[in-house]
């Protein structure tokens, strides 16, 4: 036979599609990217104050800072095929003790701030370990853990107020060269990312969410793996509850819940696949500013505030339709 | 990377009751080919998965180089010197060929970071080498075809310079002169002084590859030998633990004209399928051949109802419309498919559940389920086609892939169907349940059933089809009967035009 100079020379098939750079299996994290910029057109042209106006900006991302956080760690999480719900609760139960008790001690900022990183990093590990050795689900394991750490946060601190160290607040606000501290965190947080795409640690998050077995077949230490980014998710929460704490300047027993729904919609916006596998926390943070951009969007148009979570709600089954009709497309 | 010796002494390993490996013992010198064989549910995999660390012995030792080794994780494996090219291959769908290839030994680690440029060039080179071409090292492993993932999945295993390198039945889904670059890797592997231990079913790959063969039976070895010595008939003897007069059954004389049973008109669904128009008829077998992907799988699905098609199909003279599974098996149509564990079979459930599931309107009334009537279905059912099982209520997850296939043939014929749909039904099963496949197929025909059967083994479409169409890009290309379904020939029609024709 005269065919074949090579191995793998593809069947002759009618229907090859021209090869683009981006495949099509990657536009759904490409789709917030999108969203952010449609609804930041609109606000401009509308209203755009809500914007561009003075300290706007900052206030605007002073917002995205803690679900960013959230959401960064939420896709180390799901790209295991897992989900963090504890998130919660550890933003409930770091909010609640800031407010109250180590400031009550008198403690110094610094060890008040790495006592609740410590914290929050514990809960993750237990979640992670919990995870790894059994063979519970990761929405059950982590469901438990938000309603027990919030249960803690309520015992420490039963209503809303306490006080935060002012200087703590302090902190968190101004600039660096110009620029907000809140813009400075997400930038931080995006050349983060760049690093960790490239390293071995996210190679074997992705295997595992792609194919645990197979996964076990190369030789990853599955295990391992799935604590670190359980830890990684709490302390990354921990890190959001110290700025939400500081940023309000009270602490809240029940502040945590709000930032469970949000943080897995904006990572759904973002295009990461629930089932694992595929994700990016760069889409994940531009999903969590997407979500946060609605209730702006709501009010630039002059809506009542319940459309905020109505098309919250929409945008999600929007992007999750989407998302899915490009897998099943790219995957035939 | 050189090896002396692998030496496997009495291997034991249960699952929940059923030994996998019952003392088994396995002995491979170095610069050799050793081939494993066995049926399924013999011990081959689990020997396998002992030796890639992904499974630990209940006993038994293994000894590579005169040193006892431990291998208690498939990381240890590696590190030990031992590489597998998995069946179930161990790629990530998710990740870059060029990271499939490296994982876990990437070169220039700085700061953690792994410099994708310089992967990409050395799994370019790297492939290069080894005479691949046609992967895109950048591409997500998700885009490959199967054959290109086997392709990498023993490239990978290569790749780690191996004292002992296995494949496990790395040609299921090869095209031929895949099969022969394998050949030639495997001979180049062990001429430099390694050990290749090769599992397959396939016995004439066995024969012209490997230098001596090993036997397992009910997780024993039954008896070792250079692979000159065994012949054919020998070998699944030893496998089976009992003569066998063949593997396919006598063919019918040629059938005289019958009552067509299944027309299609022009069936299509692009791109994959472009115009089907053929006549099956009563009692008859219709091999489908030809190359993978040339819209075999999309006239299955298209005849199955499971995807939308244009044109005409009618059943016994009365047209049908195939818009839905459900449409295909009222109208007597009957599938099974290539992947039991994913299109087939509902893997958490027990035999019972699955082989009932399929004839829930025939045994029920009011919508439920009378029990009297699903033991007498079931209790005929699972004597038909042996199935080794516990019991009944077992779940089909715990059986071996020849009877997790008998259990959906099981469930298919108890539906009775007019026309029987075979997508592959034989990949990756063991010789003895192919065999009874076989003769159960000739059964069902002497009945009045007619198959539609493709396969990519073109062997089986000789012996077993009375009459070969031969698919290419979505469209008939040849219709053979009789003595033109010969191996060359369908081989002939697959690969082209009238130039290839006339060299073969």
């Amino acid at each position: 036979m005269s065919v074949t100079p090579g191995v793998l020379n593809p069947p002759p098939r009618a229907d090859r599609r021209p090869r683009f750079k981006v495949g099509a299996g990657d536009l759904p994290l490409l789709m917030a990217y999108v969203y952010v910029v449609v609804m930041t057109g609109v606000c401009l042209i509308v209203s755009p104050d809500l914007i561009d106006g003075p300290g706007a900006m900052s206030a605007n991302f002073s917002l995205v800072v803690p679900l960013a956080l959230v959401c960064f760690g939420q896709t180390l999480v799901m790209l295991t095929r897992g989900i963090d719900l504890s998130v919660g609760g550890v933003i409930s139960v770091g909010s609640a003790l800031m407010a109250t008790h180590l400031n009550a001690k008198g403690w110094a900022v610094m060890p008040e701030v790495l006592a609740i990183l410590v914290l929050g990093t514990l809960i993750g590990v237990l979640n992670g370990v919990i995870i790894a050795k059994t063979a519970i689900q990761p929405f059950i394991v982590t469901l438990a853990m938000w309603s027990i750490w919030d249960g803690v946060a309520f015992g420490v601190l039963p209503v809303e107020g306490g006080k935060v160290s002012q200087t703590l607040t302090n902190a968190t606000n101004g600039n660096i060269v110009g620029i907000p501290k809140s813009i400075w965190i997400v930038v931080v947080l995006l050349v983060v990312w760049r690093w960790l795409r490239q390293t071995r640690l996210l190679g074997d998050l992705v295997a595992i969410g792609s194919d645990e077995n197979r996964a076990r077949l190369l030789g990853v230490r599955i295990d391992r793996r799935k604590i670190e980014a359980y830890a990684a998710c709490g302390f990354l929460a921990a890190l959001a509850s110290i700025w939400v704490t500081a940023q309000t300047q009270s602490g809240s027993p029940i502040g945590g819940d709000q930032f469970i729904l949000a943080s897995v919609a904006a990572v759904v916006i973002g295009g990461t696949n629930i089932f694992g596998g595929k994700g990016s926390a760069a889409s994940s943070m531009m999903g969590a500013i997407a979500f946060l951009l609605i209730p702006i969007l709501v009010f630039a148009l002059n809506l009542t505030s319940f459309w905020g979570t109505f098309f919250q709600g929409l945008i999600l089954i929007v992007a999750v339709t989407f998302n899915s009709l490009i897998q099943t497309r790219s995957q035939r | 990377m050189t090896a002396s010796s692998l030496e496997i002494t009495g291997l034991q390993k249960s699952f929940g009751g059923v030994k996998a490996l019952d003392g088994a013992t396995l002995s491979c010198v170095g610069g050799e080919t050793h081939a494993l064989i066995g049926e399924n549910g013999a011990g081959k995999s689990t020997l396998v998965k002992v030796l890639s660390g992904s499974v630990q012995p209940d006993e038994g030792e293994i000894w590579l180089n005169g040193e006892r080794l431990h291998v208690s994780s498939p990381l240890e494996a590696r590190q030990a010197g031992i590489a597998t090219a998995f069946q179930e291959l161990s790629v990530i769908p998710d990740l870059s060929v060029a990271s499939n290839l490296f994982y876990g030994i990437e070169p220039k680690v700085r700061a953690g970071r792994i410099d994708r440029n310089s992967l990409r060039r050395e799994a370019a080179s790297f492939l290069e080498s080894l005479g691949v071409d046609g992967i895109d090292v950048a591409a997500n492993v998700r885009e490959l075809s199967l054959a290109q993932r086997q392709v990498l999945e023993i490239s990978k295993a290569l790749l780690r310079e191996p004292a002992v390198l296995i494949l496990d039945e790395p040609t299921s889904a090869l095209l031929p002169e895949q099969v022969q670059w394998l050949f030639a890797q495997v001979r180049d592997f062990a001429q430099t002084g390694g050990i290749a231990l090769f599992i397959s079913h396939r016995l004439e790959e066995i024969e012209s590859l490997s230098d001596r063969v090993t036997v397992l039976r009910s997780g024993t070895n039954v008896g070792t030998g250079p692979i000159g010595e065994m012949s054919e008939a020998r070998l699944v003897e030893m496998m089976l633990g009992r003569p066998v007069d063949r593997v396919f059954p006598e063919q019918p004389a040629a059938p005289t004209e019958q009552d067509v049973v299944c027309e299609l008109t022009d069936l299509a669904a692009p791109p994959r399928l472009r115009g089907i128009s053929m006549k099956i008829h009563k009692g008859e077998i219709v091999g489908v051949g030809g190359l993978q992907g040339q819209g075999q799988l999309a006239l299955f699905m298209a005849l199955f109802g499971a995807i939308r098609s244009t044109g005409k199909v009618s059943i016994k003279g009365k047209h049908v419309r195939l818009r839905h599974p459900r449409a295909a098996l009222d109208a007597g149509i009957a599938l099974i498919p290539e992947d039991r564990a994913s299109d087939g079979l509902c893997m958490t459930l027990s035999i019972r559940e699955n082989i009932s599931v399929g004839s829930l309107p025939a045994i029920s009334s009011w919508g439920v389920v009378n029990r009297a009537k699903e033991s007498k279905l079931l209790s005929s059912a699972v004597s038909q086609l042996n199935v080794k099982m516990k019991s009944l209520r077992q779940e089909v997850s715990a059986l071996s892939g020849g009877n997790q296939q008998k259990v959906i043939l099981a469930r298919v014929l108890a539906q009775k169907p007019s026309v029987l749909l075979m997508y592959d039904a034989t990949r990756g099963v063991d010789v003895g349940t192919k065999a009874e496949i076989y003769r159960l197929m000739r059964e069902q025909c002497e009945a009045g059933t007619s198959i539609l059967f493709y396969s990519t083994d073109v062997v089986e479409l000789v012996n077993m089809a009375d009459r070969v169409v031969v698919l290419h890009d979505g469209q008939i290309r040849a219709d053979l009967h009789g003595a033109e379904i010969t191996e060359s020939r369908i081989v002939a029609e697959s690969v082209g035009g009238g130039a290839t024709r006339q060299l073969l």
